[in-house]
């Protein structure tokens, strides 16, 4: 019985061993690939929750591809331009705005969905420029300060016209494709899930193909020798303006998806505000520099798991009266949440991404061990 | 070449012949990397010019290029400090050299055109080609940061090679090596001139490599020339020698 199960494992584990072998030779020939198994994945995770008892959770669901997505954005800027911005959020409350104006039109006329989303983009390229121009004579922190204060301007002057409806968040209602097919948001919610996650794989694999060529190439070097870019013909301005560009349109892609999702846009003081630019900059570095994967586990770590259990302890908790009415004034998952950054920063100084190779490095040498005791048992 | 009150470069005039490695020697502070930036454009404010003879054979104002340009025109660099991306593989390092002749733009980037990979792997395999010269190429898929000193060095040289150039400047190539690696150097400086037919001019302090290798040296002291000649001459040279060794009294 024993004999026959060990060789039924052996058989299994071959196959196994096959199958990963042949994964792991086309994932290194096509590494977009990943990102379509993690789009396939999410979605998968998406219907169970969907489907599940709370699927209000695929709100967060959501959010958090479309946070990741505008984070690795951030990343081209930090990890490979070397870099930083503070006015994420304001580009993107923006991008969230114009969509609606645009939509609605109740000011300029409607303009059709499609129309609307290049109107928006095409703007967010000059911003990109206009945000790019700070970074020609500023660097570090002074460049933080600087582009701090543009978002500041952003979220102003969006505070002072009726046409944002003065900074406030406002209904852009259900979306409408191709004339008849609209989509609104009790509804199609799922539909809408679909579109989050489709269009943040598409731009992730672009992104991923940036950073993978030569301009990606171009961005490390402007950051990590400007004197070896200069020597070799790389400009440096001609890069950190191409840096700011595209992390600018990827912020406004988030922001579009983000109203295309909500239907909502957001208001810019409690949404689109400073907080939510730290947050997505806390994602870059606990998530980990250069590396997709890093910026979802970044925004699982910071919002995701606050988000879906300690708000969960949380509300246990109060309902059980347990440690009184302190407990509730306390905030026990933003408690949490910061000591998991901490945490994570502390034992993961270059990003929680590193916890797979921490863990691959366990496994070969677990491997080894094994493969070693197998040897002395033949030697015996 | 002034910084604020002080003189760098004084009057110091010099022609380099195609094909000939010529080194630059002198004391710390002799305003030898300082020639090394004029030329290569890093600085721009100096008095005088710096000549450089085009294909065609027109003599070329360097001062009128930009900085980013100068590569463009065969004029290629390695740095004193090392000036490499240490979280980048040597492979992609060396492809930084290359940055001019990527001839696809962003959108080509983006999609991943057929353009785009069929350029890439050209890219890839001349800069392979390199790396097996300097005898490397085993490591083109390690990051940068880990590496010994010297093969940093060789990753440098490389990076300068594959942007085809026709003169090259070497900043202390030889500065850390250990007495094998440096024979190894000379020997590589030697065929990058034979076989590449590139004109090399390079600083150096260890003077039993540069007598060895240089056809022409040229020593300078507190920015002024000191003396242009064979290597033989320029050991019996006086000033040279005063210079290095002080004077006697």
């Amino acid at each position: 019985m024993t004999k026959k199960l060990k060789k039924a494992l052996t058989f299994f584990d071959h196959h196994v061993s096959c199958i990963s072998r042949r994964v792991h030779r086309v994932l290194s020939s096509i590494p977009q690939l990943q990102f379509v198994l993690f789009g396939l994945a999410m979605v998968i995770v998406g219907y169970i929750v969907y489907t599940g008892s709370s699927p209000g959770n695929i709100n967060v669901l959501a959010i958090i591809m479309i946070y990741s997505m505008v984070a690795l954005g951030l990343n081209l800027l930090l990890g490979y331009g070397g870099l930083i911005s503070l006015s994420t959020a304001p580009v993107m409350g923006l991008a969230a705005h114009g969509m609606r104006i645009l939509v609605v039109g109740e000011q300029f006329g409607q303009v059709n969905y499609f129309l609307a989303i290049v109107i928006v983009l095409v703007l967010s390229v000059f911003m990109g420029l206009l945000i790019g121009l700070l970074s020609l004579k500023m660097e570090g922190i002074y460049l933080a300060i600087a582009t701090l204060f543009f978002g500041y301007i952003i979220a102003e002057l969006a505070g002072a016209f009726e046409l944002f409806s003065y900074g406030q968040s406002a209904r852009m209602g259900a979306i409408t494709f191709f004339g008849d097919t609209s989509l609104s948001w009790i509804h199609d919610i799922w539909t809408l899930y679909l579109i989050v996650v489709a269009t943040v794989t598409l731009v992730v694999i672009g992104l991923y193909n940036i950073l993978k060529s030569p301009t990606g190439r171009a961005f490390m070097a402007i950051s990590r020798s400007q004197h070896a870019a200069l020597a070799m013909g790389i400009s440096v301005r001609r890069y950190r303006f191409l840096a700011f560009v595209i992390s600018t349109v990827v912020a406004a892609i988030g922001g579009i998806l983000y109203v295309t999702f909500r239907q909502r846009t957001g208001a810019f003081d409690s949404r689109w505000n400073l907080e939510l630019s730290l947050i997505l900059l806390a994602i870059v570095v606990v998530g980990g520099l250069k590396s997709f994967f890093g910026m979802f586990l970044g925004a699982m770590i910071i919002i995701g798991i606050p988000e879906f259990y300690f708000e969960r302890i949380e509300a246990f908790i109060i309902n059980r009266g347990w440690f009184g009415e302190s407990f509730r004034m306390l905030g026990f998952s933003d408690v949490f949440a910061g000591l998991m950054i901490v945490l994570a920063i502390l034992f993961y100084p270059r990003g929680a991404i590193m916890i797979f190779y921490t863990l691959k490095a366990k496994l070969i040498a677990l491997k080894q061990r094994k493969a070693g005791r197998d040897v002395s048992i033949d030697v015996e | 070449m002034y910084f604020g009150g002080l003189k760098a470069v004084d009057d110091l005039s010099f022609t380099i012949e195609k094909n000939q490695i010529v080194g630059l020697i002198g004391p710390n502070g002799a305003g030898k990397t300082t020639v090394f930036n004029c030329v290569t454009q890093f600085y721009k404010n100096y008095e005088g010019r710096v000549l450089y003879s085009t294909e065609d054979g027109e003599a070329l104002d360097l001062r009128t290029i930009d900085v980013t340009k100068i590569v463009r025109l065969g004029i290629a660099r390695t740095f004193q400090n090392l000036e490499l991306i240490p979280d980048a593989t040597v492979i992609d390092n060396v492809l930084i050299g290359a940055a001019q002749d990527v001839k696809t733009n962003l959108f080509d980037h983006l999609v991943r055109t057929p353009r785009t990979r069929q350029q890439n792997r050209e890219l890839r395999e001349r800069a392979i080609e390199i790396l097996e010269f300097l005898n490397i190429a085993l490591l083109k898929d390690m990051y940068v940061l880990g590496l010994p000193y010297g093969v940093k060095k060789k990753v440098e040289i490389a990076r300068a090679l594959i942007a085809n150039p026709k003169l090259m400047i070497l900043d202390e190539p030889a500065a850390g090596l250990n007495e094998q690696e440096t024979q190894e150097l000379e020997t590589l400086i030697r065929k990058i001139r034979d076989d590449y037919g590139i004109t090399v001019l390079l600083i150096e302090h260890d003077m039993r490599f540069v007598m060895n290798l240089c056809d022409i040296v040229c020593a300078i002291n507190f920015g002024k020339l000191l003396a242009v000649d064979k290597p033989a001459a320029i050991q019996k040279n006086p000033l040279v020698q005063e210079a290095y060794l002080g004077k006697e009294d």
